[in-house]
């Protein structure tokens, strides 16, 4: 008779425990990082002679569905397209400030630059077309100017970005540190370790997004986490990073703060932004500066060797020995008096007055000087150099995220709370429950019959 | 496979937001009717795009500049008829002179008349547009012309040498004039700006049409007739006397093949004459020898012929002048109206009646100017029709690679449209679906 009410008590118990279970799962149902738990239970028996007499039901452990496998791939892409979607930003952000609605870029600039120098050639005398010389040629030096800063500032904007993301993946690798410590413990005191381990994957997550991160795991549910081979995390020892700026030679990289041994990080936000820092755009701005250099000298070489309508004196037009080749500025002679400018071939065996120099000035348009092409051309390929990237990035990210969201989908499968799953559980339960009340019940009935026969 | 709410909902997230942003970027195409505005649209059309762009914006230049240029030059034809206007009332007024009642009032009175004709001549000289003074020369801005008070003589103040206008990827017309072009019927800018390079040449020239010339010379109609003329001598032979007295030795000597044409006698000659410091160029018909830097000598030719038969039967009218730098350049304009001037004053009928004829000259002089601005004038209404219509076409290829196609994008975009509205009302009901709602 005792055993008959144990074993329904058990049923009980199993039935609420899962009723719990049931409902943690739907509360959880938005939750980001919670894998669904099941009740695993275990039924219970004696040996009475050579039969096994049924004891009843225990629960053994509350199991979390979560493939550990997938989980690292899902970590794998979110590497992969955190990486492209930071360039394709960078990207984007650049082809803004590189090519405008309005087409008043950089090509139209030096196009219509030269044009006023045929202008001048054919003209030599009016004062209106030095005018516009000068004014087109400021706009074309802001252009040049404009297009420097916007590289260097993002330039600056990544150094600050990859300070504070360092500091973002110190914290986090302190936070799994801990929980690691905390997953131990609680592992040997037999506790779950469920909240735990979704804490952790939700750190990893994030983690995986910002650089590369390859996951190991033991039994006890503990990660060590290594970049390349080299540990940051191991156990609850974490080895932190920092930034180490050279500004000398403007490159930045991360180092393990003890030891200061270097780490390559070349996938991620930070591998993405390091890449864009030390390589990318400054193969952009070699290229601007490599650009405005030879066309603004070749203007000037021209511009030396005529005179203007005051004097003899040869000037040049555009100052190009300052040191810092992020500021152009139009030689001081010229913007004081526009008769300066130099129009005029003195050697020529054409009479003084002659557009020689503005001609040949006006000509360059057409000559092709910078890897073959002409200028125009040269300053088209140049502001499109974003948006090409752009064009071929945006491609790729859409592949990764699909194949992220695929892997993402795989993963609900296995961790995700199924809502219709979870209530017919409820009502399966709730019946179980029901089932063992009821032979409680009957139980009941049957002490008081006994005991009226008594009575 | 298990599908949770979370897959339904991020599938259903995942495609509103694709048909979103399609919508998104259809709307921009329509609204702004460009499909192609940032390289990353379309990174190759795009740069097709902006090349294309370039090359409008090169043709509007040109288009502008003959513009410009037209209208100096129709300036310069206006000035242009003045001066023929002035030159026929001046050879009007001295047909007055010649043929009228000889009374010392009235050569006075057309003397006073020239005088003043000759002022407005002079300010016909000095037209000026916004670019500058017309027959000023090159970038010159100063009045190229002006009467000296003393002497009433009209000097040339201006630069030589046209200011020329790329008008095209390869052509350049001139738009000022050197005006001593127009003043004197033979200016040579060559001489006037270097005086030390003496020529002599040999006539006639080409520009005679029908073979007898006025001057008696042998003339040719073509440069074939040359060509077959100079192929009747044998052994050619340049005999010229250099500027230090000497004869060249050997002898200069040329035999004139059947199929030579009358360039391969010249670069033959000169690969002769280099040595000696002169040189021999053939231009317009006319064969001239030259020497540069001759100090106060002179080069002459003395015969050009086989076997005592010369090639022209002119005499060579050697440039003789000394480093003065003074050299025969025709008629000059207000010369004649000054030697007028001075001929109605002293009444000398006879002079005057001689100086008709170069009126006349003078006056088919500038004539011919205006129809050489005339045929330029033609020439650039030609380009400027030819600019306008790769205007057009590249204006329409340009269209065609970034401006939007309403159909087709009208179309797209409701097509996205049905797969939005499609996609938002299955997932509301899919949504609803659920096993709550049968408990």
């Amino acid at each position: 008779m005792r055993t008959l009410l144990e074993i329904t008590k058990s049923g009980m118990d199993v039935a609420q425990r899962g009723l719990e279970t049931t409902s943690n799962n739907i509360a959880n149902v938005n939750t980001e990082g919670y894998a669904r738990q099941r009740l695993v239970t275990n039924s219970l028996f004696s040996r009475n002679g050579q039969f096994f007499d049924g004891l009843g039901v225990r629960v053994t452990d509350v199991q979390q569905l979560r493939d550990f496998r997938l989980n690292n791939l899902i970590y794998e892409k979110n590497q992969e397209l955190s990486f492209l979607n930071v360039k394709s930003n960078t990207y984007s952000q650049l082809e803004t400030s590189f090519t405008t609605e309005s087409g008043n870029d950089l090509d139209s600039r030096i196009s219509t630059f030269l044009n006023t120098f045929g202008d001048l050639a054919a003209n030599p005398v009016s004062l209106d077309i030095r005018r516009k010389v000068v004014s087109d040629a400021e706009q074309l030096i802001d252009t040049f100017n404009n297009l420097h800063t916007s590289i260097s500032s993002q330039k600056n904007m990544i150094a600050e970005d990859v300070e504070s993301l360092v500091g973002v993946v110190n914290q986090q690798l302190n936070d799994i540190a801990s929980l690691n410590a905390q997953i131990k413990q609680s592992y040997v005191n037999k506790r779950s370790t469920n909240g735990l381990i979704d804490q952790q994957a939700l750190k990893i997550n994030e983690l995986s997004k910002l650089m590369n991160l390859d996951v190991h795991r033991n039994e006890e549910g503990q990660v060590d986490l290594t970049i390349k081979g080299i540990s940051v995390l191991a156990g609850t020892k974490v080895h932190e990073l920092y930034l180490a700026n050279d500004t000398s030679s403007d490159v930045i990289n991360v180092r393990l703060t003890q030891g200061g041994q270097g780490v390559d990080l070349d996938t991620g936000e930070l591998g993405a932004f390091i890449e864009l820092h030390n390589t990318d755009l400054p193969k952009l701005e070699a290229d601007l500066n490599d650009f405005s250099t030879q066309i603004l000298e070749r203007v000037n070489n021209l511009h030396t060797s005529g005179v203007g309508r005051n004097d003899d004196i040869r000037r040049s037009f555009f100052e190009l020995d300052g040191t810092n080749p992020n500021k152009l500025i139009i030689n001081q002679d010229i913007l004081s008096d526009i008769r300066n400018i130099a129009a005029e071939d003195p050697n020529s065996s054409n009479a003084s007055g002659n557009g020689i120099i503005a001609q040949q000035i006006a000509d360059l348009k057409d000559v092709e000087f910078l890897k073959g092409y002409k200028p125009t051309e040269f300053a088209i390929q140049f502001i499109s150099e974003p948006g090409t990237k752009l064009h071929a990035l945006e491609s790729n990210v859409e592949l990764r995220s699909s194949e992220l969201d695929l892997l993402k989908n795989q993963d609900q499968q296995v961790s995700g709370v199924n809502m219709d799953e979870e209530l017919s559980k409820m009502i399966q339960y709730q019946q179980g429950y029901q089932g063992a009340a009821k032979i409680m019940q009957s139980a009941q009935l049957m002490y008081q019959s006994l005991m009226s026969i008594l009575g | 496979m298990r599908i949770t709410q979370q897959t339904i909902f991020d599938g259903f997230m995942k495609h509103i937001n694709e048909n979103r942003a399609e919508m998104h970027d259809l709307q921009q195409d329509i609204a702004s009717g460009k499909k192609i505005t940032k390289a990353s649209d379309d990174p190759l059309k795009f740069k097709k795009a902006r090349l294309l762009e370039n090359q409008i914006r090169e043709q509007e230049v040109y288009q502008d500049r003959i513009g410009a240029a037209k209208n100096t030059l129709d300036l310069a034809e206006q000035s242009l008829q003045e001066i023929v206007n002035g030159l026929i009332e001046i050879k009007s007024n001295v047909t007055r002179a010649v043929n009228g009642t000889h009374d010392s009032a009235s050569f006075t009175a057309i003397k006073q008349e020239l005088e003043s004709l000759k002022e407005e001549l002079v300010s016909s000289f000095n037209a000026k547009d916004i670019n500058g003074y017309i027959f000023g020369g090159a970038g010159s801005d100063s009045l190229p012309f002006s009467i000296d008070a003393d002497t009433g003589s009209v000097t040339f103040n201006g630069s030589n040498d046209a200011l020329s206008l790329k008008v095209d990827s390869n052509l350049s017309i001139d738009v000022t004039q050197d005006g001593n072009f127009v003043r004197t019927t033979n200016y040579d800018d060559d001489l006037a700006s270097n005086p030390s390079s003496y020529r002599s040449y040999l006539t006639p020239t080409l520009l005679d049409d029908q073979g007898n010339t006025a001057t008696g010379d042998t003339a040719f109609t073509s440069l074939e007739a040359v060509d077959n003329y100079l192929e009747g001598f044998d052994n050619l032979e340049l005999d010229i006397t250099l500027p230090d007295g000497t004869n060249p030795n050997p002898a200069l000597m040329y035999n004139y093949a059947n199929n030579d044409t009358v360039n391969d006698m010249i670069s033959a000659f000169n690969t002769q004459l280099d040595p000696l410091g002169v040189n021999m160029t053939f231009e317009n018909g006319t064969v001239f020898v030259k020497s540069q830097n001759m100090g106060t000598s002179q080069l002459s030719v003395n015969r050009f012929g086989d076997n005592g038969s010369n090639v022209f039967t002119t005499n060579f009218p050697a440039f003789t002048q000394q480093a003065s730098g003074e050299v025969d350049q025709g008629i000059d304009l207000f010369d004649s109206i000054d030697e007028a001037i001075v001929n109605l004053e002293s009444q000398n009928v006879d002079a005057l009646s001689g100086q008709i004829d170069q009126f006349d000259e003078l006056i088919s002089h500038v004539t011919t100017h205006i129809t050489e601005i005339g045929l330029t004038n033609n020439r650039l209404n030609f380009l400027e029709e030819k600019h306008e219509n790769s205007k057009i076409l590249l204006n329409a290829e340009l269209s065609g690679w970034v401006d939007t196609d309403y159909a087709e994008t009208v179309s797209k975009l409701q097509r996205t449209e049905i797969a939005f509205q499609s996609a938002m009302t299955i997932h509301t009901k899919m949504f609803n679906q659920s096993l709550i709602e049968y408990l």
